[in-house]
């Protein structure tokens, strides 16, 4: 694969890469701003409204059935933090030129549309569409007002508002009701004035064939951006700070299972290190967690880990009958000192390094893994390619995940209690 | 040992995989991909949830099992007498799984190193039952939690409530895992009982895709399978009538905003038949009811639905065909009532045909893009099989289906009285209902 890197202006930067096997061209631009949680019901708001029309495009229906038209297109935003960066990006995916029935330059129409959709809203007079904005406004409601559907995602998103209170993760992403409620079309249009004019934009272009024609179009297109003071930002890596006392919330809910959520937090650890004491802990089913919480103590049919490197959180989250929920945490605990005491196997501890390996391998075998790789090594600053990652995950060794786990803080131990 | 093999292409999808009819009763897909790291391995069984009753040849009776046993023979079927498969496949690096669906239970693996000695693994522990008494009963207090898990799960819940107030018999309305009192049922004589019956390599298929060599495979596979002999095994399902239990049906459940499914009673279809119906109904229920619609868009624009709204792929097998849509509305009643308009008058006006070809044009778009991913291309020629089909059939089907003869499935095949509205909603929301 052919990767290449372009800047295309103050705060611009293109990275492409040519996949041979790809049946699918990729471009994803990505925003990235300083996370200042007032903003957030606003940026949101205008982010939404990215993957719901353009000027060219007014209507969802429009845009709908131009990516129809080109064979099923898709375009996704998404919207969320790296540490105490907001990243806002619109994906877009179309078939490769070479699956078109009629001949169509698939790719450039796709360039052209996501284009369209981050730089060339349908804005007059200083604000959006009246009615595509309220559709977006209510589609933000809805969306603030579904969180409480999915009970184990609410239970860790309000284990990890008490675990880090007070830095931009422990607001709320859509913003409250209220900030939501108060939103106009002109303010939403100046959030979006904004985000264009203080944004570093990474552009990530993945295809089976390459684009002599990809950077001269970026450029043209963003050059009409006026006004640009991109506002760098590296605070991809923002630890919560360690407290001294752990936090305990209990949230009775008429459920009929109750979530359990254990938020540990570190002092910095190298990422491969966190990565492997995961995968021992509690990130596959020969995990510690799994192969005793589970199968040996019948407690849960789930009990797993998952960090968040940028943050360095580390949790553990479960569904367990409120009657064994104390028994529950007692025995993931155990299972943590267990790994500060040396309790495991060198076979374990090997058996845990294979399926990060194995995943690394994988990256080539798909565009959106591609551009995540592509993403990370700019968020972290570090340039390893996959197989230096996988010497340095070789290089991790078990005293460093003694010494890991014992640098895991019990911070935030959050309980939905079902009740009947 | 002997093999009957056909390499099976389609020119459309630019691609091809190796069928055999291997020696041991076993049908084997394999897609060779070259260029590409990874690989996956799925190893299915037809049998579901729903094949509660069945005998085999020279058997009288129907046997009848408890609800929830094909699931709960799928967690057990992963611990050996000496091991677990987990931990073996540990060894591998390999991601695996299993799942259990209405009328299938598959087990899965993908990797992008050690292949072979997945497959090993993967070939082993599927033949391999081990089951005692004090094993089941461990597992009975794991998937009660898993059914308390989805009692929470507010899109289960309706989706199932639409199903339980649609058919009167059909064991599809039960849950896939069963209920806490079913699984008490369960011991190991049963389970045992269920394995022999189901796991005959008959009535089984391995589907592979991915950075693999066909020859390695079939050299795996003539080294590990146990040839079988055809059962004659023999299903049987309760008659179902063509209407519906109910109309509506309602869960309170701690939701912030209404949840719903509408969906409609097709006669069920088997195999081509059923190929050509599911792919005509997607065609159809896609250009009247998807995002580039007319009616979508109004419902969007009148706050009645939002971006959480779907069509719902056919959800169909034997003996049942369901099409559904699903999604948020804080007045579910009025969505019914717009889409059983617009089928109504779609049936006896047409509907708009530029948007039908570009929604066909969507699914060709579908059909190149899943071509690279190993895991949808080993799930489509598995499902193929499972549904008497050769794989890409589909493909050809689709390119196939007219305006017509989608408007005639309109017409002769949705009956917009035989529809069931299932609401989750939270305590004191109006629903219009």
């Amino acid at each position: 694969m052919k990767e290449t890197t372009q800047t295309l202006g103050e705060g611009i930067e293109l990275v492409s890469v040519c996949n041979p096997k790809a049946r699918t061209s990729l471009l994803s631009i990505t925003l990235l701003l300083p996370a200042v949680p007032e903003q957030f019901a606003a940026y949101d708001c205008a982010a939404g409204l990215l993957s719901a029309g353009c000027r060219k495009y007014p209507s969802l229906a429009a845009l709908s059935q131009k990516e129809d038209a080109l064979y099923g297109a898709s375009l996704s935003g998404s919207f969320g933090l790296a540490g105490d960066v907001l990243q806002i990006s619109l994906t877009g995916s179309v078939i490769a030129d070479r699956f078109a029935l009629e001949g169509e330059p698939l790719s450039e129409e796709l360039v052209q549309l996501v284009l369209d959709c981050v730089l060339d809203q349908n804005i007059r007079d200083g604000a959006f569409d009246e009615e595509a904005f309220r559709i977006e406004q209510r589609e933000q409601l809805a969306a603030i007002d579904a969180e409480i559907n999915d009970k184990r995602g609410y239970a860790i998103r309000k284990a990890r508002q008490a675990a880090c209170a007070g830095e931009p993760c422990a607001s709320p992403m859509h913003g409250t009701r209220a900030e939501a409620e108060a939103l106009t079309a002109s303010a939403v249009c100046e959030a979006y004035r904004e985000m264009l004019r203080k944004a570093v934009f990474r552009i990530y272009y993945i295809s089976p064939t390459e684009a002599p024609w990809l950077a001269g179009k970026l450029t043209e297109a963003f050059s009409a951006l006026e006004g640009r003071e991109p506002e760098f930002t590296q605070a991809f890596h923002a630890p919560s700070p360690i407290r001294e006392t752990c936090r305990e919330i209990n949230e009775p809910m008429p459920v009929t299972q109750s979530k359990l959520v254990m938020v540990f937090k570190y002092a910095d650890l190298p990422i491969e290190t966190v990565q492997l004491l995961h995968a021992l802990v509690g990130g596959s089913p020969s995990s510690l967690l799994f192969a005793n919480v589970r199968e040996k103590m019948h407690l849960c049919y789930y009990c797993v880990s998952h960090p968040i490197y940028t943050k360095n959180l580390f949790f553990v989250d479960s569904g367990v009958s409120a009657a064994n929920a104390q028994r529950t945490r007692e025995a993931i605990l155990a299972q943590i000192d267990a790994v500060c005491r040396g309790e495991f196997s060198d076979e374990m501890l090997e058996n845990a390094r294979k399926p990060i390996i194995d995943y690394l391998y994988s990256i080539g075998d798909s565009n959106f893994s591609i551009m995540q790789e592509l993403h990370d090594r700019y968020k972290w600053n570090d340039p390893a390619t996959p197989e230096e990652r996988i010497e340095r995950l070789r290089a991790v060794t078990r005293d460093e995940i003694i010494a890991a786990a014992k640098a895991l803080r019990l911070d935030t131990v959050y309980l939905m209690e079902e009740q009947a | 040992m002997n093999r009957n093999s056909e390499i099976i292409r389609s020119e459309t999808a630019d691609t091809q995989c190796l069928h055999v009819q291997h020696e041991s009763g076993l049908n084997i897909y394999i897609m060779e991909m070259p260029g590409y790291h990874s690989a996956f391995a799925m190893f299915g069984t037809k049998y579901g949830s729903i094949n509660t009753r069945f005998r085999l040849k020279g058997e009288d009776t129907y046997a009848e099992v408890p609800e929830g046993i094909a699931h709960f023979l799928e967690h057990k079927l992963f611990e050996n007498e000496d091991c677990d498969a987990f931990a073996q496949y540990a060894r591998t690096g390999a991601n695996a799984n299993a799942f259990t669906t209405f009328d299938k239970t598959v087990y899965l693996f993908g990797c992008s190193q050690n292949f072979a000695p997945s497959l090993e693994i993967l070939l082993n522990f599927v033949q391999s039952p081990y089951f005692t008494q004090e094993t089941v009963d461990k597992e009975q207090g794991i998937i009660a939690q898993e059914i308390r898990m989805n009692y929470d799960e507010a899109n289960w819940m309706v989706f199932f409530g639409m199903l339980r107030s649609m058919y009167h018999n059909h064991p599809v309305r039960i849950d896939i895992a069963g209920t806490e009192e079913s699984i008490r049922r369960i011991d190991a004589d049963l389970l045992y009982r269920c394995y022999h019956t189901f796991y005959n390599l008959h009535n089984m298929v391995l589907s592979i895709a991915g950075n693999v060599k066909a020859d390695e495979v079939l050299e795996i596979c003539d080294r590990l399978l146990r040839p079988c002999e055809d059962q004659g095994l023999e299903e049987l399902y309760a008659d179902e009538p063509d209407t519906v239990v109910q109309h509506y049906t309602e869960t309170i459940m701690a939701v912030g905003t209404p949840l719903f499914s509408l969906g409609f009673k097709l006669r069920p279809k088997k195999s081509r038949e059923l190929l050509r119906a599911e792919l005509t109904s997607t065609l159809l229920m896609e250009t009247l009811l998807g995002p580039s619609s007319g009616l979508y868009n109004d419902l969007v624009r009148e706050g009645l639905l939002n971006s959480e709204f779907e069509v719902d792929g056919p959800f169909s097998g034997d003996g049942y065909f369901t099409l559904s849509c699903s999604g948020e509305s804080a007045d579910p009643a009025a969505v019914r009532d717009r889409i059983l308009k617009a089928l109504q008058t779609a049936g006896r006006e047409g509907f708009d045909r530029e948007n039908f070809e570009r929604i066909r044009r969507v699914h060709y778009g579908t059909k190149v893009r899943s071509g690279a991913n190993m895991e949808a291309n080993a799930s489509a020629m598995l499902n193929a099989w499972m549904n008497g089909l050769k794989p890409f059939e589909d493909i050809e089907v689709l390119a196939e289906i007219t305006y017509e003869e989608a408007l005639q499935f309109l017409r002769e095949e949705i009956d917009t009285e035989q529809y069931v509205l299932s609401v989750v909603r939270p305590e004191g929301a109006e629903t219009g209902c």
